[in-house]
């Protein structure tokens, strides 16, 4: 199971790699460009509701793929 | 112990501390040679690794301040931050308070948004008994007081202002406190639990950074218009500035180089301790207060029951402030004298002609003081 989401700041994307990496997630991250412009597309070996939670508790602000 | 005896003796490190530790220009070094590209505008391996050196950065700086690393907004300077802060929060027909020992980083910014009519604005007194000056800011607070903009510590005597008692005030009167900490962080251990919504600060004073760094430092409960907009590399598809700290308030590429050598400024500070460097430089101040004290002609600004940092300003009989800053420069010390960009202060003072102040730093040592002293008894 994958989880995707995209990050929007560069801030808040070192924010996510660092928080799911202390939760010893499996993750990649790619810069891309969608419709909202710059992004961090993040992709995530586990399942969403995990890591959405944890997002969430962390007020990271996260946009779904 | 300093390597070059030619070097002149740096006692001006309230406007800019020198010289910073090794690992700072290590840092500044590297990241220049090393880090290379631009944070978050990029998704190749230099622009990462700039993005890490600054987020690395921020975590310090929150770390410091007890902040979120994305409420850190790395800015030019303080005077920068504190123009983000007061330009960014007040409105139309806000009544605004600031001491009555402001820098015009503060001062300027009050006075221009007072005259042009968009604020209301009261001046506080500060005295040198906390109690005094916390009165005198409860008696100015009204109920549509937006905000208290305040120094941590007085840019010219070094005054300890009782910041936290004021940030009380504020707190009870639901009245937003702006703390400029330029003097104060990096010898005082501030954090935003100090009670302050925005913590400005120079990157380049106490904490050892370069010049070219500040920090505003928010606990992200007030909104901030943006004072410039700009690319930030997120939401690049909007024409509207990213409204999320620190993006909104961070457009254009950031000083990299200077944040990585502020970083590890900070870390110097930690790992040195605020209470130690505090404790270090105070000892310098006392030595030199002590010696002042010796000169019938000298005059301290230093007054019974008021706390200090260690800044102490003096003056010498009918001797001018520059005339002994130069005198002193002629014999390798560096001061800074005049009205250190708080004509405020020196109204409140009594100092037309300022003062001649010597703010030591973690480097400078009692043998420095003693020649500085010595320096002093030379008479032209």
């Amino acid at each position: 199971m994958e989880t995707h989401f995209t990050v929007s700041s560069a801030t808040f994307a070192e924010k996510t790699k660092q928080l799911l990496s202390r939760y010893r997630f499996r993750f990649q991250v790619q810069k891309v460009t969608g419709s909202a412009g710059c992004a961090y597309q993040f992709t995530v070996s586990a399942e969403p509701a995990a890591v959405f939670a944890l997002l969430t508790a962390q007020r990271i602000p996260y946009q779904t793929c | 112990m300093r390597q070059n005896t030619n070097t002149p003796v740096y006692f001006d490190n309230a406007a800019t501390s020198f010289p910073k530790p090794e690992s700072v220009y290590r840092a500044v070094q590297q990241a220049m040679r090393q880090t290379g590209g631009n944070p978050g505008r990029g998704g190749h391996p230099l622009a990462h690794r700039a993005g890490e050196a600054v987020y690395h950065a921020r975590e310090t700086a929150a770390g410091m301040f007890a902040a979120e690393p994305e409420h850190v907004v790395f800015t030019l300077n303080c005077t920068h931050a504190l123009n983000l802060a007061v330009h960014g929060l007040l409105h139309q027909g806000d009544h605004v308070i600031i001491s009555n020992h402001e820098h015009n980083s503060v001062a300027r910014q009050a006075a221009a948004l007072a005259d042009s009519g968009i604020i209301r604005l009261s001046v506080a007194n500060v005295f040198p008994e906390d109690d005094r000056t916390v009165a005198e800011f409860r008696r100015l607070l009204r109920p549509d007081t937006r905000a208290v903009i305040c120094m941590l510590v007085s840019n010219v005597t070094g005054q300890i202002l009782p910041y936290r008692q004021i940030a009380a005030v504020c707190r009870a009167n639901k009245t937003a406190f702006l703390a400029d900490g330029a003097q104060g962080c990096g010898v005082l251990p501030v954090t935003l639990q100090d009670g302050m919504q925005i913590l400005c600060t120079a990157g380049h004073k106490g904490m050892y950074g370069p010049a070219g760094t500040g920090l505003l430092i928010s606990d992200g409960t007030l909104a901030l218009e943006p004072l410039m907009q700009g690319g930030t590399g997120s939401l690049s598809a909007s024409l509207e500035q990213p409204d999320f700290l620190p993006d909104a308030l961070e457009p254009g590429t950031v000083n990299v180089p200077g944040i990585a050598g502020l970083d590890t400024g900070m870390q110097y500070v930690k790992q040195k301790g605020t209470e130690r460097i505090f404790m270090q430089e105070t000892a310098l101040c006392d030595r030199l207060i002590a010696g002042l004290r010796k000169m019938p002609d000298a005059v301290i600004y230093r007054q019974p029951g008021a706390r200090y940092a260690p800044v102490v300003s003096f003056t010498l009989g009918r001797e001018k402030p520059d005339e002994t800053a130069a005198r002193l420069a002629a014999q390798g010390f560096c001061v800074r004298a005049g009205l250190h960009c708080a004509p405020l202060a020196h109204r409140a003072l009594g100092t037309p002609s300022g003062t001649v102040r010597f703010s030591p730093s973690c480097f400078n040592t009692e043998a420095e003081t003693d020649a500085f002293l010595r320096a002093l008894r030379v008479q032209p």
